[in-house]
């Protein structure tokens, strides 16, 4: 067996960074203690030390001397190096201006666009070791597409949850977690929140240790209503009790209920979902607390839940796959009555902390904007790298001069390089700035789509990484070409008046082409979302939203229950309609044009229990007046009516594609069907036509509304419509009448409903059109920057073909001809990669061809114009030099 | 004597030099330091010192023999010069004098 050696890159780098008179003797002694601790305890013990000593001789005595060893002449001469460029860029102020604040947006929209997609779907949430961390879902034969978002992952049910605790010994602890919306009152004003409750296990298997206080023990989970503790988010923690450490052990009514706050979670975490952000962590056998389902909690039937759990040491994924396939299987048989045809499937956290019904629509957004930044940051650097050549092309002259007299080309090199990473560094310092304001902006952002995503960005050291990196890829490739290439003077140049060199004429028509290129696929997709928005925008939600205001309340919190809480809501109407200015009023539970939970609806001659049959279809309880205030008509058969209530014969109300489903081709009126698992039927006694249900843009859903009396739920939106105006100050005016201490929340109108429904679609098109803007305005500038060059190098050679009779205009038609040429190559080359990549992002377009010829014509057109008039304006100006002038100075 | 005042490691390194005499260098300071004076320095503390007591004149060093576990590598002996001694008499006075009477037990 072999010595053990030391490591071979500590004696590598010593020898570097040592006086050379020292190397052999402090290596001599690194030898004989390596020797001798090898001897003494080992290889590794010995390799462990003499990494140590290597690392003390670097700190201590390498760098120091390479500090100094820059020497005040080094410093000196490197700062010198720095003003002699700033001068030089001052000189030209336009040229070097337009060059910055190009590299300043095209680096700012990057670090921005990377600050975003980070922080939802890649950045690692802080909890210990993430890779090991897995989320567990049902997976269903069946339930293909139950509407919009669904991917396929399905909540658990609390017991399914403790059979795979128990049973999986690939998992080292596991837990539940789910979030619901609660009322938080004490300590100040009341106010809704959202709170993520989660099993005792949670902190410990997450590997998190709160700021202050404890988390929660293992067995603070098991008795319903019993562990009354709550963690607060540190962000909470901060906006609500301004960071005030006394907190902890004081008590926060939620729900109702006392809770005792027992610690505060570490500054940025929130839960295993980088697109929310709970303000409360509780003990989920406190969930008995959150009406409707909160009670039934324990139920196998009621899939409230999403689990996360760790890998146990030395398994792995594919581990944890056959375990939990076989277990999945092995419950369906046990529980055939709610697992049959159900299996368990696992994700990565890492891929599930974005939401995985929505990582696929997350992930694919992401990578369009990501594709669309790079591309702008493409175009910028060209740009950059374009004039940077031209202008050094344009010194040729210059530096003959210099190497004349004695300036070395080494010299010359170092002096371009110098300004070109003045150039670059101040347009990082601009971009990065920018991008720590959109950021910020961005920061906290509650986005309606998906039921509220909060996003929780900011500039953190991966963003800033991310824009230095990217800035020095860009320099390399951009900014010492460009340099490097006009230092090259050959000889004789001083001679021929300095147009020599004309091998840059390739370099720059390709910049040309490939700017265009560019600027049309980023313009295309600019312009089909903003399409797709406007054709999402004409959309007929098939409710009448205009003139409508909503507002929502949540009573159960407050402790209505029962016909205390059916009396609420018919007041509640009642008294809102009594109002002047009120035309209608009513209430619904779920909020039009956004998702919201679906329920089993069977037939009444088929099983409810069988988990084979019927369909997940929306459950709306609303008021009599809902159909009126909304705008929905009826088709056949009767709406709702005040007879229609609690011990009256259970009715509803089915939409066209319910019909469709339950009951294909048959009348539907006086069918029966049962929800979920409860006995009861309900006789179908009226229709309508099928409106929008969760979004614009879903296909056909079917929908179940239900008289809320017969079946109340704990909170519900008030739809009001006055005469003039919305009505809210009435609405308002009216839950105080009934209650002055129920908080009101959620306000908001018709067109505001709208609007959240096209968030999304609204935002994409947005980021995409100031992007493609942004090409355009590059390119053009580059255009006009090489052109201007270009023809500046070549005022000789213009001057004398008008001194020789050749008419302006031709002349300037040569230069723009050139530009034209080169730009519709680039236009017929971005126009193919348009079409590639719009196909790739067909379905995220609404009511638009991806390879809308219409689109792809005007932006063709668009750009080969703002190219001519690019190419056009610096010409012109070049013919306007007076011939004689021109010739004098030959 | 400003440039000649020692600071607290450069007179432990010294008396380590004075009491190993011909075979001082840094493998046998940093063990004398260790087994006498209870420190756990690193070689480039004792490099760095015994450098700077060279720059003010207070040792000399020279090559010494190589061996086989130094990879064939000379040595840098240390060997203390007399300009040192009233220096490191002179600090041991001033410490002396301060510790004179002075009971811990008491002392705050």
């Amino acid at each position: 067996m072999s010595p053990p050696l030391p490591p071979w890159w500590a004696r590598a780098l010593l020898r570097r960074l040592l006086p050379a008179d020292e190397i052999a003797t402090v290596l001599g002694d690194l030898d004989e203690g390596f020797v001798q601790r090898a001897r003494e305890r080992g290889g590794r013990a010995a390799r462990r030390w003499y990494r140590r000593e290597a690392l003390a001789y670097v700190l201590r005595v390498g760098l120091p001397r390479g500090a100094s060893s820059l020497g005040a002449t080094e410093a000196a001469s490197m700062t010198r190096e720095i003003r002699i460029a700033a001068r030089a860029l001052r000189r030209r102020p336009a040229f070097s201006l337009v060059v910055v604040l190009t590299l300043a947006v095209g680096i700012g929209t990057n670090a921005s666009v990377f600050g975003l997609v980070d922080a939802v779907l890649f950045r690692p949430l802080p909890v210990e070791d993430p890779a090991n961390l897995i989320e567990v879902y049902g997976s269903s034969e069946r339930d293909g597409n139950a509407g919009g978002m669904f991917q396929g992952f399905l909540s658990l049910s609390y017991p399914n949850f403790v059979d795979l605790r128990e049973g999986a010994s690939t998992l080292d602890g596991a837990f539940v977690h789910s979030q619901w919306s609660v009322s938080v009152a004490g300590d100040g004003e009341p106010e809704r929140v959202e709170a993520l409750y989660v099993s005792g296990s949670f902190f410990d298997v997450l590997g998190v240790s709160p700021l202050l206080g404890r988390g929660f023990r293992p067995d603070e989970d098991r008795q319903p209503g019993a562990d009354a503790l709550v963690v607060l988010r540190h962000g909470y923690w901060e906006r609500r009790f301004g960071s005030d450490p006394a907190v902890v052990g004081r008590t926060l009514r939620v729900n109702g209920r006392p809770l005792e706050v027992v610690g505060i979670a570490p500054p940025g975490f929130r839960g295993p979902r980088t697109t929310q952000m709970p303000d409360l962590f509780i003990p989920v056998s406190m969930i008995v607390d959150v009406p409707p389902w909160g009670p039934l909690w324990q139920n196998r039937g009621l899939r409230l839940f999403n689990v996360g759990a760790r890998i146990a040491d030395g398994r792995g994924l594919s581990d944890v796959r056959a375990e939990l396939s076989v277990l999945g299987r092995r419950l369906a048989e046990l529980h055939p009555e709610s697992n049959r045809d159900r299996g368990l499937q696992v994700l990565p956290l890492a891929e599930a902390k974005a939401g995985p019904n929505q990582r696929a629509f997350l992930g694919r957004t992401g990578l369009v904007l990501l594709s669309v930044a790079g591309l702008v940051l493409l175009v910028a650097c060209m740009n950059v790298g374009n004039l940077l050549l031209a202008r050094g092309l344009s010194r040729q002259v210059e530096f003959a001069i210099r190497t004349s007299v004695g300036a070395t080309r080494r010299l010359l090199i170092r002096h371009l390089v110098t300004e070109s990473a003045l150039l670059f560094a101040l347009g990082a310092g601009l971009g990065v700035g920018g991008s720590l304001l959109t950021l910020g902006a961005l920061d906290g952002l509650r986005s309606p789509a998906f039921g509220g995503m909060t996003l929780d960005v900011g500039m953190d050291l991966r963003v800033l990484t991310f824009a230095l990196a990217s800035t020095l890829v860009c320099m390399l490739l951009f900014g010492l070409g460009p340099a490097l290439r006009s230092a090259l003077t050959p000889a004789g140049t001083l001679r021929r008046g300095g147009s020599g060199l004309s091998g840059g004429h390739w370099l720059r028509d390709g910049m040309i082409v490939g700017q265009v290129a560019l600027s049309v696929v980023a313009l295309t997709a600019a312009g089909l979302f903003l399409r797709s928005l406007d054709a999402s925008m004409r959309i007929d939600p098939g409710v009448d939203l205009e003139g409508l205001g909503m507002l929502s309340v949540d009573p159960t919190a407050q402790g209505y229950e029962d016909d205390e809480l059916r009396l609420f809501y018919r007041r509640l109407v009642e008294e809102t309609e009594a109002r002047a200015g009120v035309v209608s009023s009513a209430l619904g539970s779920l909020r039009p044009l956004s998702a919201g939970p679906l329920r089993r609806a069977t037939r009444i001659d088929e099983d409810p229990s069988d988990a084979g049959v019927g369909h997940l279809v929306r459950v709306e309880s609303v008021s009599p007046g809902y159909f009126a205030t909304l705008g929905i008509t009826l088709e056949e058969g009767r709406l709702f009516d005040d007879g229609d209530r609690q011990g009256a014969p259970s009715v509803a109300v089915a939409n066209g594609r319910l019909i469709e489903l339950l009951w294909p081709g048959r009348e539907a009126l006086g069918q029966q069907l049962v929800l979920g698992l409860v006995d009861d039927p309900l006789e179908v006694v009226g229709t309508t036509a099928t409106a929008k249900a969760a979004s614009l843009t879903e296909d056909p859903q079917p929908v179940l509304y239900v008289p809320l009396d017969q079946i109340p739920t704990p909170a519900a939106h008030l739809f009001v419509r006055g005469r003039t105006a919305s009505g809210l100050d009435e609405a308002r005016a009216a839950v105080r009448t009934l209650d002055a201490s129920l908080p009101v929340y959620g306000v908001t109108t018709g067109e505001g409903l709208l609007a959240d429904a096209l968030w999304t679609a609204r935002a994409t098109a947005w980021i995409l059109t100031v992007f493609g803007l942004g090409a355009l305005f590059l390119a053009a500038v580059g255009i006009y920057g090489v052109v201007a060059h270009s023809v500046r190098e070549r005022t000789r050679e213009m001057g004398l073909r008008i001194a020789l009779g050749a008419g302006r205009g031709s002349v300037v038609a040569s230069a723009v001809g050139r530009v034209m040429a080169a730009a519709t190559v680039g236009a017929a080359i971005g126009l193919a990669a348009a079409l590639l990549a719009t196909g790739a992002v067909a379905d995220l377009l609404v009511g638009v061809n991806p390879h809308d010829p219409g689109t792809l014509a005007g932006v063709t057109a668009g750009l080969l114009f703002v190219a001519a008039i690019a190419g056009f304006l610096p010409a012109r100006r070049a013919t306007r030099v007076d011939p004689m002038v021109v010739l004098r100075t030959e | 004597m400003a440039e000649r005042s020692l600071g607290e490691f450069e007179q432990l390194v010294l008396l380590a030099c004075l009491r190993l005499g011909p075979t001082a260098y840094t493998v046998s300071v940093v063990d004398e330091l260790a087994r006498r004076a209870g420190r756990e320095v690193t070689h480039a503390t004792v490099y760095v010192a015994l450098r700077r007591l060279q720059e003010k004149g207070l040792v000399e060093s020279t090559l010494g023999s190589a061996t086989p576990e130094r990879g064939g590598r000379p040595k840098r002996l240390f060997r203390v010069r007399p300009e040192a001694l009233p220096a490191l008499e002179e600090a041991r006075d001033a410490l002396l004098a301060m510790w004179n009477g002075l009971d811990l037990s008491r002392a705050t």
